[in-house]
């Protein structure tokens, strides 16, 4: 297809560099330099998509991220739904397809929907589909699928996202006049600049205006203040990187879309300013008629920016819209980029004469106190009919353009999301930026100052000022002249359509909102523009409502007969424009989402069939170490056996280790345990249960004291970061008194728990320098020793019942220590036991799990570990609270043991346990299965649980409700093995 | 090339000791080490040819050394501080250290931590301990070619060469 709308000369565009590209199942050519939309205009492509509800034909609107129609579907490597069609640069290969169309943009089946608009207005959703009440789902997927916008990548894409921390002195975000001279300004005085643009190409407005500074063309100075931005070192310049977010402590997000390095498809950078300049410019709004969504209506801003950036005319005859002063300048800029403008509508009867003069001059007849009502036209706009003067005589005039400037919306975005509150200014008819509230400033369009030579000085000045803060001495940047710019004189008009019209004025393309829909909220009592917005949808789409959020807040103060101040606007919140799901992930996938800590003896587990899981502070263990063909539950009843008949092996390095060190060490653990610390010799070990404030069980284990001076705390391996925080905590803010410090050491040292009757035979076989016979070494002994010629701490502690040692060693010598166990208990058929036959084992004795028994409103007596609470201490953490709950009475969940009269019957955990009254019927929930196993040591199945007053109901028949039925079993003690504890203190 | 300019490498234990005490421990052990401490968070000095101190807040400080050294030197340090409240531990052990080098070193570590590391910022000779990746670090500049070393918790080690190699895009 031949480039027929393409000028044969001008634009930035490189036309010795053609691109072949793939629209809608056909192939077009463009150049080097072109958008989709520029290149979809040159080669006359008017209809690019459908509207969302009504499925109305739509045709490109803008020439940047305002764009409200033009969103695309990327197909190939480029696999991406909701593209903007105006800023996405045309690459060989590129194939994009319209959404929301089906079969396609040119036919569109539902647009049928269209004629029914007048039934299906805003509302129509919450007050149809709510019968029957159950049927919302099957609605809800049939009206996305009407509604949808795109379709998600169904394979991985090529290329990564990647994410990069950034720190500047001065971020400017907008590289129009106002951003790049700011940067100018700060970067002279030698501050790092961060200046990041959306666009492909710098300039902003300079790039689609025939503009001066100096006498000079605007394009000149444009050339030499990027030459000097790029030479300079302390300044970074991103094209194609958006400014999504602006979040607290001058933070922001800034997506840039192609970086330099090809293999990363887009990064966001999270970057911390010490100042900020929004120099992101304003954007152009239309104006309300019937049908003013037809393609070929687009903004008179974006027209200029077709013809003179990309050498394309958006149309052959033109008509132009306005209601403010720069509809002249486009007007007759459209006429020198050769495009026949036949008409400027003007709102206004006495736009500057001056203006009027000029545009006669080009052979445009300018029509003021004139109102476009209705466009004509359906794939394409024809004509339109205006109405003139206080008669309102009709008139209708041909054209294949309709170019609409119904003011500027200062870009406020960022300077919302910062915190800052906006203020309406009568003199542009907009919202502008309030008072700064972080160390930010908003300069040029998007501070309400639309003229480049307050763009050029305001931004100058505001670079140097953000330098200056930041500590450097400001260069000096030489005022510019440019030639006059009148102001805008804007006649605030929201809605042109006439009253009754049968056609819809858009106010939201995006979300097909017409200004009808507005009227019809305010009748049904919405007076709020949040309402308003979330009832109609307005202002909510993926444009977020960049150029119709003001139109929005005008209809509404106009039909409350109000100032729009007096409305206010909607709250703005990132992302400024879509950040794809990909670039907010950033590269972490797979095993890089959560840190995975290994211990010495993890590759090991890894090569002998162990199953590994994450068991606590992201150490990821062997739940069970599997042989060939066999099942997790052989697997875990065979290592049972082997602990309590011959030899296991476990791995307990992740339990947490804290060295405490300090004169009132005994004082510390008096009030962080509930038990009394006061006569613990050197080499002895102490049980110990720790509670919150609330007496709720914190965590339970053994510390031993080393020496003289230093204890060593063992926590369990998911509690460690939060019992060291708790302390921390305590130390800090409550005691810092105390002259205690907690030093964390988990990773200094790998330990390995031999466990089971054989426990002591092998380590002598593997070598010790020490006597760890009974009476030598009892149980909660704890000395440093040589095992298998290492340096070892060797301690006598149990999680599983039985006799069991565990050895210390420094990290780098874990799994030689491993392996030396390992190779001296093959006689005894060594067995390497997981954290779920750990489970087993400490079920089977008994043994509490402050986070499975403690399950989150337990305390310490609660689990029957009463006789662990000091009566003789005067106060401990969370004592209080114990003596509350033991006052206040009433019935507590108790832990208690179940043995199930089916005893291959495995209580599930959390299934809850029951018991019947008199009569019969109603079943009383009296607590839950905290744990079960099927024990192999006793042949059956076992289980502990808390019930209510549990300790009160041993010997009676629980009832157990499952998934699969319902089960009983008897309550009982929860010691199942060795209640005398004579294994592990053998 | 699919990846940044950049090599990671990973470099033996450091004999390393965890220093917590008050000013007169601390006072005291300077005067073992013959050095005086440093009192800013993340001041690093050379205490020797092949030692160092780093200060982590006011009562806690990293002291780097050759692997081996450090037990003798702990011994030293208790019997100097024998009197005062410290708490000296061996923590050699409990860090692997990875040195990312190369020309564009900068740019993958800007991926894994949110610190400034603009060499004016953070030249040879800084170091922080702050977040890294989705763990903790203790990063130093070692040179301005430039050369970073990452000091990370033993258990993970594998984790964060992991993470810096698909940062690298290797």
């Amino acid at each position: 297809m031949t480039e027929e709308f393409r000028n044969p000369s001008g634009g930035r565009i490189q036309r010795g560099c053609p691109i072949s590209f793939q629209f809608n199942g056909r192939r077009y050519t463009g150049f080097l330099g072109d958008t989709l939309a520029s290149a979809l205009i040159a080669n006359g492509v008017s209809v690019v998509g459908r509207s969302q509800k009504y499925h109305r034909p739509r045709g490109i609107m803008s020439a940047g991220l305002e764009e409200t129609n033009a969103f695309v579907q990327l197909a190939g490597n480029d696999d991406e739904p909701n593209r903007l069609a105006t800023t996405l640069p045309i690459h060989d290969g590129l194939v994009a397809h319209s959404v929301n169309a089906t079969p396609n943009a040119d036919f569109d089946v539902a647009s049928l929907l269209g004629f029914f608009h007048r039934f299906i207005p805003a509302g129509f959703y919450y007050k149809t589909f709510m019968w029957p009440r159950d049927k919302w789902d099957w609605y809800g997927r049939r009206i996305r699928k009407i509604a949808g916008w795109g379709t998600a990548p169904a394979k991985p894409e090529g290329g990564r996202y990647e994410h990069r921390n950034h720190h500047c002195d001065v971020l400017v975000v907008g590289a129009g006049p106002a951003g790049l001279s700011a940067a100018l300004g700060a970067g002279r005085s030698g501050a790092r600049v961060l200046l990041v643009d959306s666009d492909s190409e710098a300039g902003g407005k300079l790039l689609s205006d025939n503009l001066t500074i100096n006498s000079r063309p605007a394009l000149e100075w444009l050339d030499n203040t990027l030459t000097e931005l790029d030479l300079m070192p302390n300044v970074i310049r991103l094209s194609r990187a958006t400014a999504t977010g602006y979040f607290t402590d001058n933070y922001l997000t800034v997506l840039e879309e192609c970086p330099d390095k090809p293999w990363v498809r887009e990064r966001l950078w999270k970057v911390r300013a010490k100042r900020v300049i929004l120099a992101t410019g304003a954007i152009e709004r239309t104006l309300l008629f019937a049908n003013n969504d037809r393609p070929g209506i687009m903004l008179a801003s974006a027209a200029m920016t077709y013809c003179l950036r990309y050498g394309t005319r958006p149309g052959n005859t033109a008509v132009v819209f306005t209601n403010n002063n720069s509809g002249y300048r486009h007007a007759i800029g459209l006429v020198k980029a050769g495009v026949a403008v036949t008409a400027l509508i003007d709102t206004r009867k006495d736009a500057d004469s001056k203006l009027r003069g000029d545009a006669a001059d080009s052979g445009i007849e300018v029509i003021a106190d004139a109102r476009v009502i209705s466009a004509k036209g359906r794939r394409r706009v024809s004509g339109v009919s205006i109405s003139v003067g206080k008669d309102q005589s009709r008139r209708r005039i041909r054209c294949d353009l309709l170019a609409v400037s119904g003011g500027w919306n200062p870009a406020i975005h960022l300077y919302s999301q910062s915190g800052g509150k906006p203020i309406y200014s009568e003199r542009i008819a907009s919202f502008v930026p309030g008072e700064s509230v972080q160390n930010e400033r908003s300069v040029g369009a998007c501070s309400g100052d639309l003229t480049l030579q307050s763009a050029l000085a305001q931004g100058a000045e505001a670079g140097r000022e953000a330098s200056r803060l930041c500590g450097f001495t400001g260069a000096d940047v030489a005022t510019l002249d440019c030639e006059h710019e009148p102001d805008p004189c804007v006649d605030p008009v929201w809605d042109c359509s006439l009253p009754g019209s049968q056609s819809s004025a858009f106010i939201d393309f995006n979300n097909d909102v017409t200004s009808a829909d507005i009227r019809l909220a305010m009748r049904e009592g919405y007076r709020s523009v949040e309402l308003v917005k979330r009832y109609t949808t307005a202002g909510m789409g993926i444009d977020q409502g960049k150029s119709s959020s003001v139109s929005i807040v005008g209809l509404i103060a106009e039909i409350a007969d109000v100032e729009p101040g007096s409305v206010g606007t909607t709250t703005y919140r990132p992302a400024y424009t879509p950040v794809s799901f990909g670039a907010m992930a950033g590269p972490i996938k797979g095993r890089l989402i959560v840190p995975w800590r290994r211990t010495p003896m993890t590759d090991w587990f890894l090569d002998n069939g162990g199953h590994l899981d994450e068991t606590g502070a992201q150490f990821r263990r062997p739940l069970f170490i599997a042989k060939a063909n066999e099942s997790a539950s052989e697997a875990v009843q065979r290592e049972g056996l082997a602990v309590r008949n011959q030899l296991g092996i476990y791995d307990s390095t992740p339990l947490g280790k804290i060295i405490i060190q300090g004169p009132d060490t005994v004082a510390f653990l008096n009030r962080v345990y509930s038990n009394n610390w006061d006569k613990l010799p050197v080499g002895r070990g102490k049980f110990g249960f720790m509670l919150y404030e609330d007496g709720r069980l914190l965590d339970d284990g053994v510390t031993m004291r080393i020496s003289d001076t230093q204890y060593l705390m063992s926590n369990s391996a998911g509690m460690a970061d939060v019992v060291l925080d708790h302390l921390e905590r305590l130390l800090h803010i409550h005691w810092p008194d105390l002259k205690v410090y907690l030093t964390p050491v988990t990773d200094q040292w790998a330990v390995v728990c031999v466990c089971g009757p054989q426990s002591r035979r092998v380590l002598h076989d593997a070598g010790i320098d020490i006597d760890i016979s009974g009476e030598a070494f009892k149980f909660l002994d704890t000395r440093l020793c040589t095992v298998a010629g290492l340096p070892a701490r060797i301690s006598r502690v149990t999680y599983t019942g039985e006799l069991s040692f565990e050895v210390a060693v420094a990290t780098r010598h874990g799994l030689t220590l491993w392996n030396a166990l390992i190779a001296a208990g093959q006689k005894f058929d060594i067995t390497p036991v997981g954290s779920d036959t750990s489970m087993l084992l400490r079920t089977e004795k008994g043994f509490i799990a402050a986070g499975l028994e403690g399950d989150g409103y337990a305390d310490i007596y609660d689990v029957g570990m009463g006789w662990l609470v000091s009566e003789k201490k005067a106060d401990f953490v969370g004592k209080r609270s114990l003596e509350k709950n033991r006052r206040s009475g009433g019935k507590r969940p108790e832990v208690v043991g179940l043995l199930p009269h089916d005893r291959n019957f495995v209580p599930p955990k959390g299934a809850p346990v029951v018991e019947y009254g008199d009569d019969q019927d109603e079943p009383r929930q009296m607590g839950m299965v905290t744990i079960g196993f099927y024990s192999p040591n006793l042949g059956g199945s076992i289980a502990l649980a808390q019930l209510r007053d549990g300790r009160s109901c041993l010997g009676q028949t629980a009832t157990i409700f499952t998934n699969a039925g319902v089960e009983t079993a008897s309550i009982c003690e929860p010691v199942f093995i060795d209640p005398d504890g004579e294994r592990m203190r053998g | 090339m699919s990846g940044y300019n950049a090599k990671l490498d990973a470099i033996p234990r450091k004999g390393m000791l965890d220093l917590r005490g008050d000013a007169e421990a601390v006072r005291l052990c300077g005067e073992t080490l013959g050095c005086r401490f440093p009192e800013e968070a993340n001041a690093k000095i050379a205490v020797s040819d092949h030692s160092a101190l780093i200060c982590l807040s006011d009562d806690h400080w990293i002291f780097e050394t050759a692997d081996g050294l450090q037990v003798e030197i702990l011994q030293q340090l208790e019997l100097a501080a024998a009197d005062q409240f410290h708490s000296f531990c061996d923590v050699s052990d409990m860090y692997a250290h990875l040195v990312l080098s190369g020309p564009e070193a900068i740019e993958v570590l800007a991926q894994c931590v949110a610190i400034d590391i603009h060499p004016r910022v953070f030249g040879p000779g800084s170091t922080a301990r702050c977040a890294f990746a989705d763990t903790v670090a203790q990063v130093s500049c070692l040179d301005s070619s430039p050369a970073y070393e990452i000091s990370v918790l033993s258990s993970y080690e594998r984790y964060s060469i992991d993470w810096l190699l698909m940062a690298i895009g290797s």
